[in-house]
């Protein structure tokens, strides 16, 4: 995979790759984080600003999918203990970086900590077991039980009008299901949060994704709430939960 | 006590990454962006359409599939233990397989994802996946 760059002429080929920014004082960074590169992590001064680095990084090598997964890992690792706030994936010191960087750097920091400062991300995934969704689609909706007789098991070409109706028709009950269910999820989640966001459903069978700004010493509680939920829906649904994170949902962006 | 029914990975897959990272943190306009064009195109690629022919058919034949008279009889134990072979890794990551394969197999030209077809024509009418922020302290 080859990796674009997007700025201007680099200085060298070893770079100092930003994760992210720290506010001046908190606890020691975990022991043996690995970065991007396999290199080292550690927390310089950057432009006045603390900042979650990794030097000597080649930006020619750069953007693998283990770079990715290194750039999440020491996020997450140091969101656990100490807030962060994450910098866009692939962000590069620039060394011919004119006056002024200072200021914006400064400024990013600032705007962005307030919101996220003593918190940390947990992301929440939920989908239907689908034949179970089905089955119930089946006893409820008299339809798509009709149809589904006259449709099963053939092949024929003249059926196809009646299963695109069918199709339609369970899609449309998974909707109607995923809004009552996300609703419930989101009404007993939400008390525990400081803000969330609900992503789009992008699959007839997801329930509800989202992410959750949860301040750190909740973050059990709200995992424990997702825990009862799960119980709740019991066979009916999965409930994948991951985190704490760094709080990429709440920083930067819409 | 624990329910027993929420999945809990100790860490984010690939697939996890891509999704929850990749577009998301500050950007510094005085700094380097390294962008990676194939990862970028292919998360595109990843947005699935609901409202589709290929879905509606889709979900008919698995509606066509039920073995109702099984799951009738079946307990929550029964679906559970499904549930862990099966629907807690199988179904969270479907969304996303294509995407992870297209990156771990280093391919970045969306033209290879000829099977893709259908889906493209039917986005060019969808609007780009939206996020919803809410606050519960306003």
């Amino acid at each position: 995979m080859s990796a674009v760059r997007t700025g201007e002429a680099r200085a060298t080929q070893a770079d100092t790759y930003v994760y992210g920014l720290l506010a001046a004082r908190g606890p020691a960074l975990p022991g043996s984080l690995t970065g991007v590169g396999g290199r080292d992590v550690e927390v310089t001064t950057l432009d006045g600003c603390h900042a979650l680095v990794s030097e000597g990084v080649d930006r020619d090598a750069f953007g693998l999918p283990a770079d990715l997964l290194a750039h999440s890992h020491v996020l997450d690792e140091v969101a656990r203990t100490r807030t962060v706030v994450p910098v866009a994936f692939g962000t590069f010191v620039a060394r011919d970086a004119g006056p002024g960087s200072l200021d914006r750097l400064r400024e990013a920091f600032d705007a962005a900590v307030g919101r996220v400062d003593g918190a940390v991300q947990l992301t929440l995934t939920v989908r239907y077991r689908e034949d179970v969704a089905l089955t119930e689609l089946v006893h409820e909706d008299p339809r798509i039980a009709r149809l589904r007789q006259e449709t099963a098991g053939t092949p024929d070409p003249a059926f196809r009008a009646a299963k695109l109706r069918l199709g339609e028709l369970v899609v449309q009950g998974l909707d109607r299901k995923a809004e009552a269910d996300a609703a419930r999820i989101l009404d007993d989640l939400r008390p525990l949060t400081r803000e969330t966001v609900v992503r789009d459903r992008r699959q007839a069978d997801e329930v509800v994704e989202l992410a959750a700004l949860v301040d750190r010493d909740g973050a059990e509680a709200f995992e424990a709430a997702c825990d009862r939920l799960a119980g709740a829906f019991g066979g009916r649904a999965t409930f994948r939960l991951l985190g704490p994170q760094a709080p990429y949902d709440f920083v930067g962006g819409p | 006590m624990s329910s027993g029914y929420l999945d809990r990975p100790r860490s984010s897959s690939l697939a996890d990454v891509i999704e929850i990272i990749l577009d998301k943190g500050i950007v510094i306009d005085a700094y380097v962006r390294v962008s990676l064009v194939g990862i970028e195109v292919l998360t595109i690629d990843a947005r699935v359409v609901i409202a589709s022919v290929d879905t509606y058919l889709r979900f008919a034949e698995a509606t066509n599939r039920l073995d109702l008279t099984q799951q009738g009889g079946k307990d929550l134990g029964e679906l559970m233990g499904d549930m862990s072979q099966k629907g807690a890794k199988g179904k969270t990551s479907g969304a996303l397989e294509g995407v992870k394969e297209a990156i771990t197999g280093g391919g970045d030209d969306r033209h290879d994802r000829g099977h893709d077809r259908d889906r493209d024509r039917d986005r060019d009418e969808q609007p780009e996946r939206r996020r919803r922020v809410s606050s519960t302290s306003s």
